[in-house]
């Protein structure tokens, strides 16, 4: 089946600045993510193990944006550095289940646990940053992660990778084993909670205040919202989540190496977030599900429909080329969709007036 | 040995430095961290060893396209701007453009001396930040600062990957090819060896228990003068004084009567040459040029740069020696394994303590 | 209506999802001639770095397995089936080699896998290809960890461990040396060899005098050089790659430190000679092959590959090749099936059976490591020659 040329389907723009409530009305939603999730539940029944393969990370991917969506989407900071609780998930995860021998059930918990610990602690003392200041504390926040893994040798096994982690047994028996399609249902089960507590948290005062925060922080704390409280808890949800998703990837990858925690992932996952929709849950889904399947779909191997009819094979295209796409798509999508594929119409009815303001 | 070592962190903090006051500068004027930068000056150390050497047909083409394409997007919105549209006009900057793209081609099939090269190459690399800017960053001057953010990023990984298929992933050298021989033996250079092969061929000056290689003062002295003629420019002239007023406030700026646009484009050609120039010195003093090259030089310039409080030019200059020195403590006292880690430790702890950096004293306004 | 809306967009990127793999379960191997009925070829996959920092080594790689497959298809392809070569670039990260893992896996008409090249990401391909009965052939990967645990993973590449042991022996019993300083890379490779050379030395009475690390991005390491001098080593051993070797090479001979420099096969490159100069001089490394032990097919493969790709082969060249040569073999004797493949691969276990490679014979242990002997070579008016004594 010819899956088409990946185009972003230009769905059709949302011009609704009307809608003023920072609240969106989301009622109809929760059929829309029961349907999706059915469908994706298809997915190990219709493509190979590769397609499954990819799925798996554009689920994951999808988890990690929604947790840094909370950030940079609900509170409006900006991290550059995410990626470094995905890290300290990911090799706590590890460490527990080789080295103590925990079950991957407890390690998953701990290692979100853990996560947040350090959102904690990263945050009290850096979250009265502003703007740019935040958002390079965490940057370097994540190098120095990576130089941890890199040189803890006797915890993290170093600069040589973590090897062979242990897989999640379920009553005695490992039979997670290796197939991508069990790791497929645990990953689509922990984005389908992550949603549904996205959606709660959203709708609840937790999130109104975060909102508040995001569009004045002098006007939220003059209403009574302690800035620094309901930063530090987002922040802490957030790096809980990234530890969880890095959780998934140790036992997933079943090896752990320092180059899967580069910059390089945070901006993956900031582009993610931003060119779904700051702040739109399904915006954030769509980007990430949609970047993670560019890069896979942009291989020269994989463009083989439609370069060999074109008598072009696909050894001719430089492997760069994807890098080069993607780069130019990004660039293009801030140029014409700057609220995103799918933004979230607060944000949008905002963006618009900011850039009256800034007439 | 204490004094040697910081000896080489001086040098390479003035590279750091170098590369740091570009992102400074255009972070004090459009208040965007501008990832494209490291790209820049691994654009720059590639274009000087193109010209310095006989590249392969294929490679010159490439760079050659590259060139023309700057050079059109720039000479086009310079006669735009002048003259206003019109076929004219597109036609002018096309056969600029052109004419460029086969002169760059030209100059990469055969050897130009090194000092040519040098000057060819930044003048390139400063109109890529130009061009970058025209292209990528001016539509989006009213847009959210992320959306600018997202769109370096974007900028970064293709100039990357282009270069990548241009000249591959391996080490270049300026020494393989024989353009300029081994940096770190001493030669026996004959009284009327040109100055360039003197400073490359690693001549040492002894200073007592210190040794320093002519590169190395050359570096650090490159980098002195360009300082203190960009800081003279910034602080004396009639353009510097536009640009400080263009970071304040653009639009009392336009009131005044100040062309934005040009001044913020003359910000990114300042920026770029000076990045250029530090790719190529830290290409010769590192001797390896590659696609990759600007990342980390990026991340660390980047880190020079908060370390003096971003958007302030002689703080880059600080931030980039702090940094140098720090790294080349670590492996002094033993550490090398954290060299990388100190800079980010001591940037992180500069800015939880001081955020306006070591040097500042303006705050960057909420995003 | 507005969920209506979300489901259809939901589910336009759930086939976005799809698109990528489409091409797999019905095994029309990729850069595929056309609709062409059945498997009329069969698909030997090349995973390495193709982009990214270690490109030239990934590109190499693929020459190797291109020289191979373009030999076996001149002779007429395996059973009459011709060989095609399908390339997955991991750009050095294992988050990418898994996919690559998974697409390669997903194919039936792939038979085995070159790669990958890094130890991260053979590492992070292996429980996948294990999965689904596919041959993981590493020729680049040293770490220990490699082959551990999976029947389906082998290499043409001696553990690093190995490396490091043979390293030192060779600086006790035939450089004599009882004193040793090490300058190691701080990654994964650098600190492997060192490990297993520290290791060994102190079992041979070989004593470290000193250790220092450094990063790949050092240009200056007289700082560390200046340490090493009043312990007066009678060997220096650099564990790391060429690059940074020739310059410590380059600094040490400045310094006035006239002792032989040692070091594993990353600095086993003409670009470690060109670089360093005369300072290169009575340099030992340990390598996998040996152009000039090799002989005349050696020389003839040699020239025959810079005619096709304009460029010198190099040590991964040669092993892609040969793993390719071996893989290939399996397929024409044993049958076109993975399975078979593997069975073929296992048994080559003694030096009996080796398989007899440009890159010397190679033959493999339960694990799946090769047990290849090190070859030492010295340089010597400016290029790489055997060195007068072997290990044996």
């Amino acid at each position: 089946m010819g899956p088409g040329a990946p185009s972003p389907e230009p769905v059709a723009p949302s011009p609704e600045p009307v809608a003023r409530s920072p609240v969106p009305r989301v009622r109809s939603l929760p059929w829309a993510w029961v349907a999706f999730v059915a469908l994706a539940a298809c997915v190990p029944f219709v493509g190979s193990s590769y397609v499954v393969g990819v799925a798996i990370y554009a689920l994951l991917f999808s988890i990690l944006a929604l947790g840094l969506n909370i950030m940079t989407g609900f509170c409006g900071l900006l991290d550059l550095g995410y990626v470094g609780f995905y890290g300290i998930g990911a090799y706590a995860a590890a460490v527990f289940m080789n080295n103590f021998d925990v079950s991957f059930w407890l390690a998953l918990p701990l290692a979100g646990a853990l996560g947040a610990l350090s959102g904690v602690l990263l945050g009290v003392p850096t979250l009265r940053l502003t703007g740019d200041y935040f958002a390079i504390v965490t940057f370097g926040f994540s190098e120095l992660v990576i130089l941890v893994t890199r040189n803890w040798t006797s915890v993290t096994h170093g600069a040589r990778g973590f090897p062979d982690i242990h897989k999640p047994s379920l009553f005695g028996h490992e039979f997670l084993r290796y197939s991508p399609t069990a790791f497929f249902y645990l990953v689509l089960a922990l984005f389908a909670l992550t949603v549904f507590v996205m959606y709660r948290i959203e709708d609840s005062r937790l999130g109104r205040a975060w909102f508040a925060i995001r569009e004045d922080e002098i006007a939220a704390e003059s209403c009574g919202i302690n800035l620094m409280g309901y930063k530090t808890l987002g922040f802490a949800i957030a790096a809980g989540i990234g530890g969880l998703g890095g959780a998934f990837y140790a036992s997933f990858s079943g090896t752990l190496h320092w180059t899967a925690f580069t910059f390089s992932e945070s901006v993956l996952i900031l582009c993610m977030v931003v060119m779904g929709g700051l702040g739109s849950i399904p915006g954030v889904v769509l980007g990430s599900c949609l970047l993670v399947a560019l890069q896979e779909g942009l291989r020269p191997q994989n463009l083989a429909f439609v370069l060999s009819p074109l008598g072009v094979p696909a050894s001719a295209i430089p492997g760069e080329l994807r890098w080069i796409v993607y780069g130019a798509l990004l660039i293009l999508m801030m140029r014409w969709r700057p609220a995103g594929l799918w933004p979230q119409s607060s944000v949008a009815a905002e963006l618009s007036e900011e850039a009256d303001e800034a007439e | 040995m204490l004094a040697q070592i910081l000896l080489l962190g001086v040098t390479m903090g003035a590279a750091y430095a170098l590369i740091a006051v570009g992102y400074t500068m255009v972070y004090g004027i459009i208040e965007l961290i501008n990832f494209a930068h490291g790209e820049i000056y691994m654009y720059g150390a590639f274009m000087c060893l193109a010209f310095t050497i006989e590249s392969t047909p294929y490679q010159a083409a490439g760079a050659g396209l590259a060139a023309g394409l700057i050079v059109w997007v720039v000479a086009a919105s310079l006669l735009a701007e002048r003259f206003g549209r019109g076929a004219a006009q597109a036609l002018g900057s096309l056969a600029a453009g052109g004419l460029a793209g086969l002169a760059v081609r030209w100059a990469c099939l055969v050897r130009v001396p090194f000092a040519l090269s040098f000057i060819a190459a930044v003048a390139l690399a400063s109109m890529l930040g130009v061009a970058i800017e025209i292209v990528a960053y001016r539509p989006l001057r009213e847009s959210p600062r992320l959306t600018a953010l997202i769109t370096a990023i974007g900028v970064s990984l293709v100039l990357q990957n282009v270069a990548q298929v241009i000249w591959s992933a391996e080490n270049h050298t300026f020494r393989k090819y024989g353009a300029h021989p081994d940096i770190f033996l001493r030669r026996n250079l004959p009284e009327s060896a040109p100055f360039w092969d003197v400073v490359t061929q690693g001549h040492y000056v002894q200073a007592g228990p210190l040794s320093l290689s002519l590169l190395q003062l050359f570096i650090a002295l490159v980098a002195f003068l360009l300082m203190l003629g960009l800081h003279l420019l910034v602080m004396r002239t009639k353009l510097g004084m536009a640009m400080r007023a263009c970071a304040q406030d653009q639009a009392a700026a336009r009131l005044m009567g100040i062309d934005v646009n040009r001044v913020i484009s003359l910000t990114f050609a300042l920026g770029s040459a000076l990045g250029a120039v530090a790719g190529i010195l830290v290409g010769l003093y590192r001797d390896e040029i590659k696609p990759t090259m600007g990342y980390q030089a990026g991340v660390f310039a980047f880190s020079a740069a908060v370390l003096g409080g971003i958007g302030n030019i002689p703080g880059a200059m600080v931030g980039g020696l702090v940094l140098g020195v720090a790294q080349s403590l670590a492996i002094y006292f033993d550490l090398s394994e954290w060299a990388t880690g100190v800079a980010y430790f001591v940037m992180i702890s500069v800015i939880v303590l001081r955020p306006a950096g070591l040097m500042g004293a303006q705050l960057p306004r909420k995003s | 209506m507005n969920g209506m809306k979300i489901v259809c967009r939901l589910s336009i990127l759930l086939l976005l999802l799809l698109g990528p793999g489409c091409g797999g379960p019905g095994g029309e191997p990729a850069g595929g001639t056309g609709p062409a009925a059945a498997p009329k070829s069969i698909v030997l996959g090349v995973a390495g770095p193709m982009t990214g920092d270690l490109a030239q080594v990934g590109k190499m790689m693929e020459r190797g397995v291109k020289l191979r497959i373009d030999e076996v298809n001149a002779k007429g392809g395996i059973h009459g089936l011709k060989v095609q070569l399908e390339i997955g670039d991991d750009a050095g990260n294992p988050k990418e080699a898994s996919n690559v893992a998974q697409k390669f896996a997903s194919n039936p008409a792939v038979i085995a896998v070159v790669g990958h090249y890094n130890s991260s990401c053979s590492l992070a391909g292996k429980p996948i290809y294990k999965e689904a009965g596919l041959v993981e052939f590493s020729s680049g990967s040293t770490n220990p960890a490699v082959c551990q645990g999976s029947e389906w993973t082998f290499r043409n590449i001696y553990r690093d461990d190995f490396q490091g042991q043979m390293l030192a022996r060779y600086a006790r019993q035939h450089l004599n040396a009882s004193r040793v300083a090490v300058f190691y890379d701080n990654d994964d490779y650098g600190i492997g060899l060192k490990n297993s050379f520290v290791e060994e030395s102190k079992k041979i009475g070989l004593e470290v005098v000193a250790e220092q690390s450094y990063e790949r991005d050092t240009v200056d390491f007289r700082p560390q050089l200046s340490t090493f001098m009043p312990k007066r080593p009678e060997v220096i051993l650099v564990s790391g790659l060429f690059s940074q070797a020739a310059k410590i090479a380059a600094q040490a001979r400045e310094s006035g430190i006239p002792v032989p420099l040692l070091g594993g096969d990353g600095v086993f490159s003409d670009e470690y000679i060109r670089n360093a100069g005369a300072a290169a001089e009575s340099t030992y490394v340990s390598t996998p092959f040996l152009f000039e032990l090799g002989g005349d097919k050696a020389r003839a493969w040699k020239e025959q590959f810079k005619k096709l790709f304009g460029v010198e082969p190099d040590a991964w060249a040669v092993l892609a090749y040969d793993a390719a040569s071996i893989l290939l073999d399996g397929a024409d004797k044993a049958g076109v099936d993975r399975k078979a493949v593997r069975d073929f691969v296992a048994k080559i276990d003694s030096k009996e059976k080796a398989f007899p490679g440009l890159g010397g014979p190679t033959y493999f242990d339960k694990n799946g490591d090769c047990l290849k002997p090190v070859h030492m070579a010295l340089v010597k008016g400016g290029k790489f020659v055997p060195a007068p004594k072997q290990m044996n």
